[in-house]
């Protein structure tokens, strides 16, 4: 048991395709997060796992076991909504019970079950209170609890933390990741926060309009993203991308020649079109005295622990990270030439890590 | 502040007049009919009754059954109160919750039929009693009452209130749909439940036209038929006794008011606050 299988999945509202011909196999107990920007379908892929929408084709197996034609009440997985969904006329106690209770679940096994996941979330202080009596954490814990009572193998979330302030939901994260420990469900998360996905995520799947961009680790994704979405998705700032000439197999922007490293070069023997993206993380840029390549400084901001600095280099805006605040108008800046990407300029794949 | 006093007491005064001409019947009525049909006939318009009598409502249950008469009426609104809420309810859930073909166009129709008047279905609904052979029957009043679009509006509004992933939680819980209505949706649209309820009833309380075309026999009849057998030329003498029976008719739906009031004051005051 644990097992998700999704094959040939197509799902579309009236004439807008939400999801084309995806296919995606979840590991029995690992985390996987579903990460994309708002509408991308990652939401609407969790709701078809789950049960609570149809799709038009395709196949969803949970260990071998067709699902596709079963009602959500029937695939038993927990899901934990954005909202929560808390029933908001039953207390604590009741809200985490009530399917037990109706699904005639035996009343010791109730009481056990309650007893821990209260103990756990720590919720025995509040068991008799409404819903509307609760702060976000605390509402937050109780859809926690509801699902874990539960006791599948499936757990689904739907950005589970994103209605909490940024402490709470660092601390609400790694109960989620003890949680997991202590259960070892399958974990599919759907989140558009990047940091979420890092933290919480065994693999990842960045989702750019219903499809598939890449499937990963957190590192793979990070250090080396497939395509250009996917490097900009990740990484805050997000990566440079800078559009330059190629001429005589030697890679310009503007007028700058740029020195690629022999292992990168190599790459550029059988490409044959005139231009290409460079890609370059904030964080694999340096401003230093000695650095090569002059830009035009622009403006900084404030990240508190660094500086952004906002930089200009043959007008083509880039961003890099100082711990320095930068004053003058002119500064020298250095590639970090291990972290280079180069990127197709027509499918603005990776042709290193591609 | 000078000019302030004034408008609050021109205010005040428009709206003592306004209670006491909401009150004055009531307490007219009441003082009515506890005169001597001579005092009342002299002195009409005084509160107090100069000689305190008890006759016109023994005088009451003397002349018509007016026991089984009330019973009648709390029959013929509590059913059509409970039909009502129930079928709105039904109908209001499937509006909301399931997908079907031509929903729009359904619920359109539904709610066009508030705007047509009574008069309209009124021959037509008379004949459908008639050969039903509901005629001089409470249920043939009932029959046709059992479902009214205002309830399915303001209990669709009501339900449309409720967040979609309620249901859908329950629904991943594998609660059928019968506990999902009674568990949550019920629960969380009790307060427009509680108004429409109290609306339904009291309009059925109070109807006369349709129950004047259905009702022919005295012992069938409901109060505001029977309150018209005093108004009209056979009994217009009788002024107490009309006064005494418009009393009770007034007194049930007070006293259910009475009894449920701190339900439906808690009714008013939250429907409001999501």
């Amino acid at each position: 048991m644990g097992t998700i299988k999704l094959e040939s999945i197509n799902k579309s509202y009236k004439d807008t395709k939400v999801i084309e011909n995806l296919n995606l196999t979840i590991n029995k107990g690992e985390r996987l997060v579903l990460l994309g920007p708002s509408g991308c379908g990652k939401s609407t892929l969790l709701r078809i796992i789950a049960g609570l929408e149809e799709i038009n084709s395709g196949s969803i197996q949970f260990e071998d076991k067709e699902m596709s034609h079963l009602s959500a009440g029937e695939r038993n997985v927990a899901m934990v909504f954005q909202n929560y969904a808390l029933y908001p006329h039953m207390t604590v106690e009741k809200n985490i019970t009530y399917a037990l209770k109706r699904n005639k679940v035996p009343k010791a096994e109730i009481n056990k079950r309650l007893e821990k996941a209260l103990d756990m979330l720590e919720l025995q202080e509040y068991r008799t209170r409404l819903p509307k009596d609760l702060s976000g954490g605390q509402r937050q814990r109780v859809a926690l609890a509801r699902a874990i009572v539960k006791q599948t193998e499936y757990f689904l979330l739907d950005e589970p933390l994103s209605n909490l302030d940024a402490k709470l939901r660092v601390s609400a994260r790694q109960s989620l990741l003890h949680l997991h420990e202590e259960f070892k469900h399958t974990f599919v998360y759907v989140t558009h926060d990047q940091v979420e996905a890092m933290a919480l995520g065994d693999r990842i799947v960045v989702l750019k309009k219903g499809e598939i961009q890449m499937l990963d680790t957190p590192e793979n994704i990070y250090f080396k993203p497939v395509n250009v979405f996917t490097a900009q998705f990740i990484g805050s700032p997000p990566m440079n991308i800078f559009k330059a000439s190629l001429e005589d197999k030697s890679l310009k922007i503007g007028e700058t020649v740029i020195h690629l490293p022999e292992n990168l070069r190599v790459r550029l023997l059988d490409y044959e079109k005139n231009e290409i993206y460079l890609g370059i993380r904030p964080e694999h840029m340096s401003i230093s005295t000695t650095g090569l390549y002059d830009m035009t400084f622009n403006f900084v901001e404030n990240y508190g622990s660094q500086y952004g600095v906002c930089l200009d280099f043959n007008r083509q805006e880039c961003i890099t990270v100082s711990n320095e605040k930068v004053k003058d108008k002119m500064v020298k800046v250095n590639f970090d030439l291990n972290h280079l990407h180069l990127f197709d300029i027509d499918t603005e794949e990776n042709l290193i890590y591609s | 502040m000078k000019t302030a006093n004034y408008k609050n007491m021109i205010l005040h005064i428009i709206l003592i007049s306004f209670i006491l001409l909401t009150i004055y019947p009531i307490v007219f009525a009441i003082s009515n009919s506890f005169k001597e049909l001579s005092e009342a006939f002299t002195s009409t318009l005084s509160l107090i009754p100069e000689k305190f009598t008890l006759e016109n409502y023994t005088g009451l249950f003397d002349s018509i059954p007016i026991v089984g008469i009330t019973i009648n009426t709390l029959i013929t609104a509590s059913v059509i109160t409970v039909a009502k809420v129930a079928t709105s309810f039904l109908a209001a859930y499937a509006i909301v919750y399931y997908q079907f073909k031509f929903k729009n166009v359904t619920y359109f129709a539904l709610i066009c039929t508030i705007f047509i008047p009574f008069t309209v279905t009124m021959i037509p609904n008379y004949l459908i009693i008639s050969e039903l052979g509901l005629q001089n029957n409470i249920w043939g009043v009932i029959l046709p009452q059992m479902a009214d679009a205002i309830g399915i509006f303001m209990l669709t509004q009501s339900m449309k209130g409720i967040p979609k992933s309620l249901i859908e939680a329950a629904k991943l819980d594998n609660i059928p749909t019968k506990y999902i209505m009674k568990d949550h949706i019920l629960p969380m649209v009790k307060p427009a439940v509680t108004s429409t309820s109290i609306w339904f009833f009291i309009l059925a309380w109070n109807e006369y036209v349709w129950p004047v075309l259905i009702l022919k026999t005295t012992e069938n009849f409901t109060l505001p038929l029977a309150l018209q057998l005093y108004i009209s030329s056979e009994g217009g003498t009788n002024f107490t006794v009309a006064m005494a029976l418009s009393v009770i008719t007034m007194a049930i739906p007070l006293g259910l008011y009475l009894i449920f009031q701190k339900h439906i004051i808690n009714t008013f005051t939250t429907s409001g606050i999501k």
